[in-house]
């Protein structure tokens, strides 16, 4: 028995698993599967993998909820990553001598940042004051939260957020790359649709 | 269920940030690669933000001026000919295979503390060698008020784990400080894998000449063996 106030299905709210939509999520999904697996060509193939996936998802007629997509493909990206790590790891060669230690190797994503962003980058650190380069520092080696830098260097919260935006604007136009977060606050899911 | 991500919640939570330093778990790190994946600005923040991390892991390095690097270079090609490799093979007795293992300890009483629950969830990250997950999890038993050697303990061999070798180092030398209890010597153990992974033959074998962990003689008269070379 189905009461009439109930809601229906509503396939105005599901978004289609269009080629065009999902080929627009590659860079960052070549991003995502690049940082777990460590190697460009590798994370190119699970990257098209997971879009091929996705496709055929679409083919055999599933639909996502609006503002789901992106989970739902960075969901496929995962497992096959997780596929290929496996099959990796199924012809492991291991010696003491060549072993690489894990704090001595680069994160992976350093692949993404070329040569003269890394001394544009340089250059612009060693011209912040110690105390800002200090704070970045916090932020992006150790990882640790605005809320927590704030009780680790005893000043409020928010004048950490407004130090920690001005030093990496700076940072930003040094890197040439995209401009970051200009208006902050409006929900991103789903923010493509028309 | 709406769990529509944010700009503010990227800013508030430091998630690039801990994304890039690998501190982001589970549903979070989830939550964020599906935001991430649609978000140029956010793409443009993470490869930011490794160029960041970047510079600082190099920074670590010592920096040394042109005439002394000279003088430096050439005594150490005189000490790699006399010594081919003894510095990586040092590094290399750093290298641990299998983690230390947890002994289940049975807890009395029927209520357990939010900080020993916190810590038995990490624990059972840490036997999956989910190093993330139980790195976060003692951190988490430690914000929620437990003191305890095994949390230190185990703390300290997740960094191990983790390759976070400088704050093993600190973790173990933290617990070997203030604890003379069950751990101590393993402790001294792990400690000395540290100090041979940054370098410190003689600091690791002091460590293991004090240590009665059955696996410490036999390291320390390797370590010997290549001082003495």
């Amino acid at each position: 028995m189905t009461s009439p106030l109930a809601p229906g299905p509503a396939p105005d709210r599901d978004e289609p698993l269009d080629p065009e939509r999902l080929e627009s999520l590659r860079p960052g999904l070549e991003l995502l599967a690049l940082r777990a697996l460590g190697d460009r060509e590798l994370a190119r193939e699970a990257t098209q993998e997971a879009i091929a996936r996705a496709v055929a998802a679409g083919a055999r007629g599933t639909r996502i909820a609006a503002g789901r997509l992106a989970a739902f493909v960075a969901g496929i990206a995962r497992h096959v990553v997780a596929d290929l790590r496996r099959s990796r790891a199924r012809t492991p060669t291991v010696d003491l001598d060549t072993l690489p230690l894990p704090s001595s190797g680069p994160d992976p994503l350093e692949q993404l940042v070329d040569r003269s962003q890394a001394d544009e980058v340089r250059r612009a650190l060693d011209r912040l004051p110690s105390a800002d380069r200090e704070l970045l520092r916090l932020c992006f080696y150790e990882g640790l939260t605005p809320g927590e830098i704030a009780a680790h260097l005893n000043e409020p919260a928010e004048r950490i957020r407004k130090r920690k935006s001005r030093a990496l604007e700076r940072l930003r136009a040094a890197f040439g790359d995209t401009p970051g977060h200009a208006a902050p606050g409006g929900p991103t899911e789903g923010a493509e649709e028309g | 269920m709406t769990d529509l991500m944010t700009h503010t919640d990227v800013e508030a939570r430091g998630l690039i940030e801990r994304y890039v330093a690998r501190r982001l778990l589970g549903e979070e790190l989830e939550r964020f690669e599906a935001h991430l994946i649609e978000c140029p600005a956010c793409q443009g923040d993470v490869r930011l933000g490794v160029a960041v991390a970047a510079m600082f892991r190099t920074r670590r390095r010592p920096r040394w001026h042109l005439p002394a690097l000279a003088g430096l270079a050439t005594a150490a090609g005189l000490l790699l000919f006399l010594r081919p490799s003894a510095d990586r093979r040092m590094v290399a007795l750093g290298a641990v295979g299998d983690p230390p293992a947890y002994e289940v300890v049975e807890v009395r009483g029927d209520e357990l503390q939010r900080g020993d629950s916190l810590f038995l969830a990490a624990i059972q990250a840490y036997r999956r060698r989910e190093w993330e997950a139980a790195a976060q999890g003692f951190e988490e038993a430690r914000t929620a008020g437990l003191t305890a050697p095994a949390l230190e303990f185990f703390a300290g061999a997740t960094a191990l784990m983790r390759g976070r070798t400088e704050t093993a180092d600190r973790a173990f030398a933290a617990l070997l400080a203030t604890d003379h209890g069950p751990y101590a010597e393993e402790a001294r153990y792990y400690q000395a894998k540290a100090r041979l992974r940054l370098g410190d033959g003689r600091g690791a074998l002091s460590l293991l000449r004090a240590s009665s962990f059955p696996a410490a003689a036999p390291l320390a008269d390797s370590i010997e063996a290549l001082l003495s070379r």
